[in-house]
């Protein structure tokens, strides 16, 4: 168990922050740009020393400025997986995986093992004895992960591990992501800006705004209570997984909705709640993808009201004040959703 | 290109390129070989090398980790000794060769003590030749390696780090693979100079054959004496110089490579 009070001041910038991590947690940091998501990694991962505050692991002090306890990144096991790769230029994929267990002094022969064996598990068997400059960066992405993973660090830190890839590998790296994450693994801290990979990979998420956590809870809490505005936005995001034919998409939750154009497959969908349109009847007219729902809870934030839908399947829906007071929209009220198909993202998982 | 520029840049080609053609063209090709199997110019040859890889080996075991510090500090006072360290890269070579004598001569600052203490009296000795040669290279190649080094992205230094890997570890296998050009191009300017240093060396070594009298000096002695003996060793001098340009631009510097 990783527990952390982070204090690191900066010009016209102070971070504070209390923060756990468990054995086998994910926990997602989301947050506005210059929220200090950044430095919360740093700091854990001992790249940064905080100003006041500390960080232990069970009971070994990683950094204490007020006992002077400080452990420098290379002895507390903790990886750190960066947006964009940084794979050493001048190794081949399995010398970057074998570097930190080399760095260990794992003798040559088991650490080749070791890395060809993370390589395989990510697929990248083929890909051994290419240089980064020879990797698509969806490779390079996998080969950095691997070269993380092959430490088996205690405590994983993923600095926007997806945001450097279009959407075509994305599915594919979180995948990879996604399996190590349901085994075995001493914790991770996940930073992203992507509800996807909050609602897929997490099971509970931070909110970090201005250098103080805002909120803290699971993914769905913070979608459907959210407490600030940017946690409205962001995490309001409606996000379903189903199995697409091309078009049409069942729901894992039951319910199906059509997208302009989806992937055949596995596939995550996102409906942002401010194209959610609500009807007291059954509307006629264009949209792919209309049901009847149940409205279970309204919620204001700023200019918006957050309409929490229960339906098959459920959604979130922001209107306008105006809007709800019109509709006659109160807990309990019966209506119906309606999303047109090209509001419906989806992407492969 | 304004008019007339061109005719100026062609001028200021031929004004680089025709004296080393001159020197070609006017050596006596008949007689090199023979003249270079003379045992005064070999002597003078072998003590250039020597002495020129010294001071390279010198400049790279102090220079790398000055380079280093340099570069990885951002304090006030650093930018000073920064600007200090590359003095002797616009001093007179003689002005260098000169307070080298006042530090290290037999009355020096400290050469008074080495003098009295260990009776080590370093003018006038091949350590004098590769001191001045270190002294006149060694900035190009802190500022070679220095550029480098603040050319590096300090995160792939992070995420050796996190990777498990110590500070010397990351040195050798992360840092000093990623500044090898630069330092591979600073290592042979480096070289470069120090074998064709003149001035610090002989105000501060003299001309002693065989113990300091290195090419640059044998040429300016033998221009007075023998002029085809100065013409072969410049020769020399001149190949060994296209030799390092030729491998920094094959090898180290890719913008000049055709």
């Amino acid at each position: 168990m990783i527990a952390a009070r982070l204090l690191v001041r900066r010009a016209g910038f102070t971070l504070d922050v209390d923060l756990t991590v468990g054995p086998g947690e994910v926990v997602a940091v989301l947050g506005p740009n210059g929220a200090g998501k950044t430095t919360v990694l740093r700091a854990l991962a001992g790249l940064e020393a905080v100003d006041e505050g500390r960080i232990a692991n069970d009971d070994t002090v990683w950094d204490d400025p007020a006992t002077g306890a400080w452990v420098p990144p290379q002895g507390r096991g903790v990886g750190l997986v960066f947006s964009e790769h940084l794979l050493f230029a001048r190794m081949s994929a399995l010398e970057n995986v074998s570097f930190g267990l080399r760095a260990r002094r794992v003798d040559r022969r088991a650490a080749r093992a070791r890395s060809l064996e993370w390589l395989a598990r990510l697929g990248l068997t083929e890909l051994a004895d290419r240089r980064p400059d020879e990797l698509s960066r969806g490779q390079a992405q996998r080969v950095a992960l691997a070269r993380t993973l092959a430490t088996r660090p205690r405590l994983l830190l993923l600095d926007e591990p997806l945001a450097a890839l279009d959407a075509t590998v994305r599915g594919e790296v979180r995948r990879h992501l996604a399996d190590y994450l349901r085994g075995e693994h001493g914790g991770c801290l996940l930073v992203t800006h992507d509800p996807v990979d909050a609602t897929l990979l997490a099971n509970r998420a931070v909110v970090l705004e201005d250098g103080h956590v805002t909120q803290d809870g699971t993914p769905g809490e913070l979608a459907t209570a959210p407490r600030t505005a940017w946690t409205a936005k962001l995490l309001g995001v409606n996000v379903y997984r189903g199995t697409s034919d091309g078009a049409r998409v069942s729901l894992d939750g039951g319910g199906t909705l059509t997208a302009a154009s989806a992937p055949t497959g596995a596939v995550v969908l996102t409906v942002s709640p401010a194209s959610v349109a609500v009807h007291r009847d059954r509307p006629a007219g264009s949209p792919r993808n209309v049901w009847p729902v149940t409205v279970t809870a309204v919620q204001q934030t700023g200019h918006t009201v957050r309409l929490t839908l229960e339906g098959t399947p459920p959604i979130s829906a922001d209107l306008t004040p105006g809007a709800v007071a019109e509709l006659g929209l109160a807990a309990g009220a019966h209506a119906w959703a309606s999303v047109k198909a090209n509001e419906v993202r989806a992407e492969a998982r | 290109m304004p008019r007339g520029l061109g005719a100026l840049a062609v001028l200021g080609a031929a004004f680089l390129v025709l004296p080393p053609a001159a020197l070609v063209w006017r050596a006596p090709w008949g007689s090199t070989l023979h003249r270079l199997a003379d045992p005064a110019t070999l002597e003078a040859l072998r003590l250039s090398l020597v002495s020129a890889s010294s001071a390279t080996a010198l400049s790279l075991v102090l220079g790398v980790p000055l380079a280093w510090f340099l570069a990885r500090s951002a304090a006030r006072r650093v930018r000073l000794l920064r600007a200090l360290v590359t003095v002797p890269l616009v001093l007179p070579p003689v002005v260098g060769g000169v307070a080298l004598l006042l530090l290290l001569g037999r009355r020096g600052l400290l050469g008074q003590y080495l003098d009295a203490w260990f009776g080590v009296q370093i003018p006038f000795t091949t350590l004098a030749v590769v001191l001045a040669e270190a002294f006149v290279a060694m900035p190009f190649l802190v500022v070679s390696v220095e550029g480098a080094l603040r050319g590096l992205d300090r995160r792939f230094e992070d995420a050796a780090a996190t990777l498990g890997a110590g500070a010397w570890y990351t040195a050798r296998r992360v840092v000093l693979p990623a500044v090898a050009p630069g330092l591979a191009a600073g290592t042979a300017l480096c070289f470069a100079r120090a074998l064709g240093e003149f001035g610090a060396t002989i105000t501060f070594a003299g001309s002693l054959p065989g113990t300091t009298r290195t090419m640059p000096l044998a040429i300016y002695l033998a221009l007075q004496s023998d002029p085809a003996a100065a013409i072969t060793l410049s020769l020399v001098l001149l190949v060994a110089s296209v030799v390092v340009l030729v491998a920094l631009r094959e090898r180290w510097v890719p913008e000049l490579r055709p």
